[in-house]
């Protein structure tokens, strides 16, 4: 009885200190950013494009729109190949092979980022460079490698949202004369509709905070990119590429910057788990 | 082509892998009345409804051989089209299984596969077939509400509406009312009767009771074999073969 006390006691003091790690980065990071937020205004930080630190402006809105489009670009992409991929996987494809590819493609989210930004620099780059035109390095490469990135996590929950719902709805579809494609996309995309679109949207927030890979492909350029050949920048390329020699108030906005890519996160966090959670209670009724 | 019975099956056999699970079985249906299947749990009594509308072709492992005759003709035909089989010989399950989807959407849903597009007339029909199944007055309410909110009782008649919807011939239901109450037992088996003017029903049991409450014939499975079949009073008071004599007193295992 001792032992177990204390053993819970110890385990309560370790989660207490990881929760709290937690919270302190958060306030460390607001503490830091939120001062510049405040002083600059919204339309001076967040709506405004000049971002030029040695005259102390500090607009990221180019650096919104682009973690914006080339997050977009990268849902259309996984959300087309990992859903189809996890159709494919669960509903059509023999159960043996199914049994080895899932977790192939689950093998894939292991890999360094790093890696995915020097194949996409070697191959996907100068691809669209030497077809499309342009630099090369913009919204669209950008765009296919966190395509393929989220690819793994869009379609490992998808497969288990799909392997979730109870065969006999399936049955019942096929029983009734439907097809195969039929029965898919009429009852089981809607049946494992929740656990789809928690899968997108964690699919989502790991293509806004992805870093390396991005900053290897995208250019880094300060413009709102106006096609899809355009270079652009993220906010988390912001970060990176300028907080090794940032001081004072130019250090302050890359907190700042950080403050929104959190916000973000947090937001499209919230929703995978309440759309999960409320798909979870609707299966269980 | 026409034909005295409604389904006939010959020479049936049915493996599964290396099990043998029909073993050359004979069977004759009539038009528009109740065949109730009984046996032992494992005797082969789901496999040999699901030989009509051909569902265990959705396992792999499965062969059949031999003839099913739908009004005389053969469905493992390669003329017959599997949807357009199964939209005649439609399947209600042991476990109510309604879509994840409204009540409407439920009966419409077969309307929709097999191409109606007409929205007055797919009410109309959404309409009709829930009152068939005496549950329109209990759902008009509800129609756009989900279905799984429904009790036991009403997602069964609901599946029952949702196959009748699309006009079928035969009903396969198999043990449709072990996972009702008693009463909700009565009342599906009175909605049987009623729908056997309109259809021909085959049904599958453990209760005999239930058979022969219900069945005007009966058919008696043991271990894959049928073993006998004839009128539902024959084989409760006078079978012939000592096996069924055995089951239906209950002397059987
Ligand atoms: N998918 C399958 N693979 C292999 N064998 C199977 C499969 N489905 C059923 N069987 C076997 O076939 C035999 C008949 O099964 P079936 O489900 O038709 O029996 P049943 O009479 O309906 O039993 P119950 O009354 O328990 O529903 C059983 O021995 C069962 O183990
Ligand atoms: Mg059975």
């Amino acid at each position: 009885m001792k032992q177990d006390k204390a053993i819970a006691f110890a385990l309560m003091l370790i989660a207490l200190s990881a929760v709290s790690g937690l919270a302190l980065i958060t306030v460390f990071i607001f503490k830091e950013g939120l001062p510049l937020i405040l002083k600059s205004g919204a339309g001076g930080f967040f709506f405004s494009t000049d971002w030029d630190p040695k005259a102390k402006q500090f607009g990221i809105f180019s650096m919104i729109v682009g973690s914006l489009v080339v997050t977009a670009g990268a849902m259309i992409i996984g959300t087309v190949f990992g859903l189809g991929l996890a159709i494919v996987l669960t509903i059509f494809c023999p159960k043996a092979l199914a049994a080895i590819l899932k977790p192939l493609i689950e093998l894939l989210a292991g890999i360094p980022s790093v890696v995915y930004g020097f194949i996409g620099v070697v191959t996907i780059v100068p691809f669209i460079r030497d077809y499309f035109g342009g630099p090369g390095l913009s919204v669209l490469a950008t765009s296919i490698v966190l395509g393929v990135m989220v690819l793994p996590t869009v379609t490992s929950i998808s497969i288990d949202a799909l392997k979730s719902v109870p065969r006999s709805y399936w049955e019942g579809s096929i029983a009734l004369g439907a097809t195969e494609w039929q029965s898919t996309h009429m009852v089981m995309l809607k049946a494992a509709r929740s656990g789809i679109v928690a899968a997108i949207i964690l699919g989502m927030g790991r293509a806004v905070g992805e870093t390396m890979a991005v900053i290897m492909v995208c250019g880094n350029t300060l413009e709102i990119p106006s096609t899809p050949l355009d270079p652009l920048r993220t906010l988390t390329s912001n970060i990176a590429l300028e907080m090794g020699y940032a001081t004072g108030e130019h250090r302050e906005a890359l907190f700042a910057t950080a403050v929104t890519l959190f916000v973000i996160i947090m937001i499209l966090n919230i929703a995978a788990l309440t759309i999960a959670r409320r798909g979870i209670m609707s299966n269980n009724r | 082509m026409s034909s005295e019975f409604k389904i006939e099956a010959k020479a049936l056999n049915l493996h599964y892998g290396s099990f043998h699970a029909l073993k050359d079985v004979n069977l004759q249906i009539k038009p528009k009345a109740i065949t109730a299947i009984i046996g032992p749990s494992g005797c082969g009594k789901s496999t040999m409804l699901r030989c009509f509308n051909r569902m265990n072709e959705l396992i792999k492992t499965v062969r059949v051989s031999g003839q099913i005759l739908l009004d005389g003709e053969n469905i493992h035909g390669s003329t017959v089209e599997l949807t357009h089989l199964r939209r005649r010989v439609g399947m209600v399950f042991q476990r109510p299984n309604p879509f994840p989807l409204s009540v409407a959407e439920n009966v419409s849903y077969g309307l929709k596969v097999h191409g109606l597009t007409n929205r007055a007339e797919t009410e109309e029909i959404v309409e009709s077939s829930l009152r068939a199944t005496n549950l329109w007055d209990d759902v008009k309410d509800k129609l756009a509400g989900p279905a799984l909110a429904l009790s036991a009782e009403q997602q069964q008649r609901l599946c029952i509406s949702r196959v009748v919807a699309v006009k079928p011939e035969v009903l396969l239901m198999d043990e449709p009312c072990s996972a009702l109450d008693p009463i909700a037992t009565r009342h599906i088996e009175e909605l049987m009767s009623y729908l056997a003017e309109q259809y021909t029903i085959l049904i599958v049991t453990h209760n005999m009771q239930q058979a022969a409450r219900v069945a005007s014939e009966t058919a008696f499975m043991l271990l894959g074999d049928l073993v006998e079949f004839g009128p539902t009073i024959n084989i409760f008071e006078k079978p012939k073969d000592k096996r069924t004599e055995d089951y239906v007193s209950g002397h059987y295992g």
